[in-house]
């Protein structure tokens, strides 16, 4: 039902010309530099090599989604079927895993699966040096590290699509003599079509511009990602109104592929009735453990070793060096602390995290009010506009903030923060809708109405009724927004100057500078604030009464 | 009441954030920018030993920012264009000094007459020479592999999934290996690396990350430099890590320095450089590991671990260009 007031618009208006400015703006600048040199554009549509790096970003990302969506499935079925002890917290770490940083799948797979991972190491002690398993640096890593990164994604959206809707038909098509499989691709696959396919559609979208990932556990020059290709003609060959050109023509893939795939999916009926789960019992009990075994056995071991790599040297030698360093903010190795005052590391995680608490708290606002006018005004276009962004990427932002930056009459320390904030917010803001989006849906007419009756107005029922409503989904919103903008890299990297150094940027220069120790202490800390901040936002009951 | 909390809470940190930025940042005093590659900064770098010790002799304070491998350093002072606060960049190899020139001036310093003439590339002096150093593979001796005795070696089968190369295009050290194989093999570098492609474990974007992977044990052959072992010896007391000299030559990059166009802080960028030239190239040799350009420094004994091959190669920056964008058509396209 659509309400006639234009309050929810004016509520969203400040917010919507943000998030369009957030992202016009580099957009733009990049649009402008691509087009300052004509010739680029062209040479760009006309490279052979421009489409062949489509078709790997394509192949790419199209497999990682695949890969992901169909492993998710049998869990998905199995965790919106039965309940069982471990199932809300299994829920919950998948959730909080979507918001993993690339450069902690790409640490933690080094030291994990690496050629002298601990994987190897264990097999090595197991088989006595027999046996070897070469991971990494190859096509199947990348998808690998992909659908790491994105399995959560798809398991989560799937189960949370299965339990909301109710499973009388499955039970009607059980009771009638179709096996389980006939059921599934009968019954329930038709029914939750929408939701595979959505699913499917954020995987190919996240690893589309898939940069770290590709680079580094790739192992071959020919495996490059449009992204990959933007970063290195900006950064290594001087040549910004080619890349320009090339972020245009990624940047139009990408928009293109949304749009198509956002009409399709625009989920707006939302069931009433929810499925009761069984109980597990006899085999299922078994099932459960298993398949349960098999989610942690798959996502945890990667940030275990970067754990255990913390506070162990290569050769397995216990030592706190690294995290003694975090704290005196030393440079071991040559030379004394030449930075006075408290150390790079400290400063990089006071630093993550009043960027992302600032970042989030702005994002979560402007976002809860694009949600209510989205769903009062029953709108299409606007989510449609604010998952915009996502289209991209995050070398592009950055790149096209640099060029915002470089023209910029004043350049301090404050611009160089503000630029970092709006640069995050590109990223955030459009997953703090989608996670609003459903919460304000569910929120029904009726009460608002029913306020009204009582007298008061609409901007008293929306703070009265409808913003308490939304408050568990803003916490989620918010503690999504808080992740993705703490693990954020390459805007970052981009265009912090040097001046601005947030805890990944660091992870990624330890990294380069062989000190995997120190970067495995600043990705723990990293996990610890992203999974606290996590477990705040998933106190509040997303799944209301009212509902 | 919320609300003003929150805003107050978003007033604190904002300012904690940049004050957490300043506290290094001191009140007026001479300073200078300085750009310089991510290894030279970071926590092994010269940097660790060179700044401090410049700032104490000159009371100027030196902001280093560290801005990605040699290649990106010049691309972030040319995206920044005029409003660049980079006074001087540190670390631009000969093979890429074309793509340099353009942004900097020239300096003609008193000490370019301790240079070794020889290092000398750049007769207009926009670029300065401070620290040189030799290309090569560098191996694990603990390491279960029969040691190659060639560039050539490296392309038997044996050695499948056991070497770290790094891509021409993203890293000076990348280019200078493909110029290694270009001068040593002649007509036969294409072939080189179609094979050694294939056969490499990973191909890093940047000498810091593949000398990581390296270091971290998932391959036990590197390309880096001759006098890498030089810094194990030195910081880590061990042998363990040893370059290998081919018969078929070896290829020589030299680091310099140059002062950026339109500094504002053009004294002190000059003191700089001239630092580097004198009181800063025994800390050089230590902590950067590389041959200084002043070849009368005396140098420390974990030295004696930096073999020297009889053959050299020097290649100019235009042949450069041209070689790698052939690689790229070749190996990538």
């Amino acid at each position: 039902m659509k309400t006639r007031d234009g309050f929810y618009l004016r509520q969203a208006l400040p917010a919507l010309a943000v998030t369009v400015t957030v992202f016009l703006l580099p957009i733009g600048a990049v649009f402008l530099r691509a087009f300052s040199a004509p010739g680029e554009l062209a040479a760009v549509v006309t490279d052979r090599y421009t489409w062949r790096l489509l078709l790997f970003t394509m192949a790419e990302s199209g497999l990682s989604a695949l890969c992901s969506v169909v492993l998710a499935m049998p869990f998905a079925l199995f965790f919106s079927r039965y309940s069982f002890r471990g199932r809300r917290a299994l829920l919950a770490m998948s959730d909080a895993a979507f918001a993993l940083p690339a450069i902690l799948a790409v640490l933690g797979f080094v030291i994990c699966y690496g050629n002298n991972g601990l994987l190897n190491k264990a097999l090595g002690l197991i088989t006595q040096g027999r046996a070897k398993a070469s991971i990494l640096y190859s096509f199947k890593a990348i998808i690998l590290a992909h659908v790491y990164l994105n399995f959560p994604v798809a398991f989560s959206l799937i189960t949370t699509a299965l339990s909301s809707m109710p499973d009388t038909e499955e039970k009607a098509s059980r009771l009638l003599g179709a096996g389980e499989m006939k059921t599934f691709f009968r019954v329930t696959l038709p029914r939750i079509w929408q939701s595979v396919l959505a699913a499917f559609t954020l995987i190919f979208l996240f690893c589309f511009p898939s940069f770290l990932i590709v680079m580094t556990l790739g192992g071959n020059p020919r495996f490059y990602t449009l992204e990959a290709e933007i970063y290195r003609r900006t950064y290594t060959d001087a040549r910004p109104a080619s890349s320009a050109a090339l972020a245009l023509f990624s940047f139009a893939v990408m928009a293109v592929l949304l749009l198509v795939t956002g009409y399709g999916s625009q989920d707006r009926k939302v069931s009433r009735k929810a499925r009761i789960l069984e109980k597990t019992k006899g085999s299922s009990r078994i099932w459960a453990i298993v398949l349960s075994a098999l989610i942690v056995l798959f996502i945890a071991p990667p940030m275990l070793s970067i754990l255990y790599r913390s506070f162990f040297t290569k050769d397995g030698v216990f030592t706190l060096k690294a995290w003694k360093d975090i704290i005196s903010g030393a440079r071991p190795g040559a030379g004394t602390a030449f930075s006075k005052g408290i150390g790079t590391s400290m400063r990089a995680i006071i630093n993550s995290i009043a960027i992302a608490l600032v970042s989030s708290l702005a994002t979560v606002k402007m976002a809860s009010s694009i949600a209510m006018c989205s769903a009062r005004r029953n709108s299409t276009f606007i989510p449609l506009l604010t998952m915009l962004p996502m289209a991209v990427g995050s070398v592009t932002s950055g790149l096209g903030y640099a060029f915002v930056s470089a023209n910029l009459p004043l350049r301090n320390i404050v611009t160089a923060y503000l630029m970092v904030l709006l640069a995050h917010m590109v990223v955030t803001i459009p997953f703090a809708v989608k996670t609003l989006l459903p919460g304000a849906r569910k929120i029904p007419v009726r009460l608002v109405l029913a306020a009204k009756t009582l007298g008061k107005d609409t901007k008293e029922a929306y703070r009265l009724v409808e913003k308490p409503l939304l408050a568990p989904y803003r916490r989620r919103a918010f503690a999504f927004s808080f992740a993705l903008s703490l693990g954020e890299v390459n805007a970052t990297l981009a265009l912090g100057e040097g001046k601005v150094t947030t805890v990944p940027v660091l992870i990624y220069k330890m990294i380069n500078q062989y000190n995997y120790q120190g970067a495995s202490a600043l990705a723990v800390i990293l996990l610890a604030v992203a999974i606290a901040v996590f477990a705040i936002g998933e106190t509040g009951e997303t799944d209301n009464a009212l509902s | 009441m919320k609300k003003v909390l929150s805003v107050c809470a978003v007033l604190v940190i904002a300012a904690s954030c940049i004050f957490a930025q300043s506290v290094a940042e001191t009140q007026e005093q001479k300073s200078l920018t300085v750009y310089a590659y991510d290894t030279f900064c970071g926590d092994w770098g010269a940097a660790g030993s060179v700044i401090p010790a410049f700032e104490e002799a000159t009371g100027i304070k030196v902001n280093l920012v560290s801005a990605g491998a040699a290649v990106e350093v010049i691309n972030k002072v040319r995206l920044e264009g005029s409003g660049t606060e980079c006074d001087v960049i540190l670390g631009i190899t000969d093979d890429i000094a074309d793509r340099a020139y353009d942004l900097l001036e020239a300096y003609e310093s008193p000490y370019i007459g301790t240079i070794d003439q020889s290092l000398v590339f750049d007769a207009e002096s926009r670029l300065i020479p401070f620290d040189w150093g030799t290309f090569a593979f560098v191996y694990d001796t603990q390491a279960e592999i029969e040691v190659p005795s060639s560039l050539m070696d490296l392309t038997d089968e044996q050695y499948k999934g056991k070497v770290i190369l790094i891509d021409p295009r993203t890293s000076s050290v990348g280019a200078g290996l493909l110029m290694w194989t270009y001068n040593a093999l002649g007509d036969n570098w294409e072939s080189w690396w179609k094979t050694m492609t294939e056969n490499a474990l990973t191909t890093a974007s940047g000498w810091s990350s593949g000398y990581g992977l390296f270091t971290e044990g998932e391959a036990p052959i590197v390309i880096s430099y001759t006098t890498s072992p030089v810094y194990h010896v030195m910081w880590e007391d061990t042998t363990r890590y040893q370059a290998l000299l081919f018969p078929e030559g070896h290829e020589i990059t030299i680091e310099a320095a140059g002062i950026v166009k339109g500094t504002k802080h053009r004294e002190e960028a000059e003191a700089f450089i001239d630092f580097l030239l004198t009181s800063a190239q025994v800390d050089l040799a230590n902590a950067n590991s590389m041959y200084p350009v002043n070849s009368t420094v005396e140098l420390p004994a974990a030295y004696d671990y930096a073999p020297v091959p009889e053959k050299t190669f020097r290649t100019t920056e235009e042949l450069t260009g041209k070689i790698v964008q052939m690689w790229t058509d070749a190996i990538i396209k």
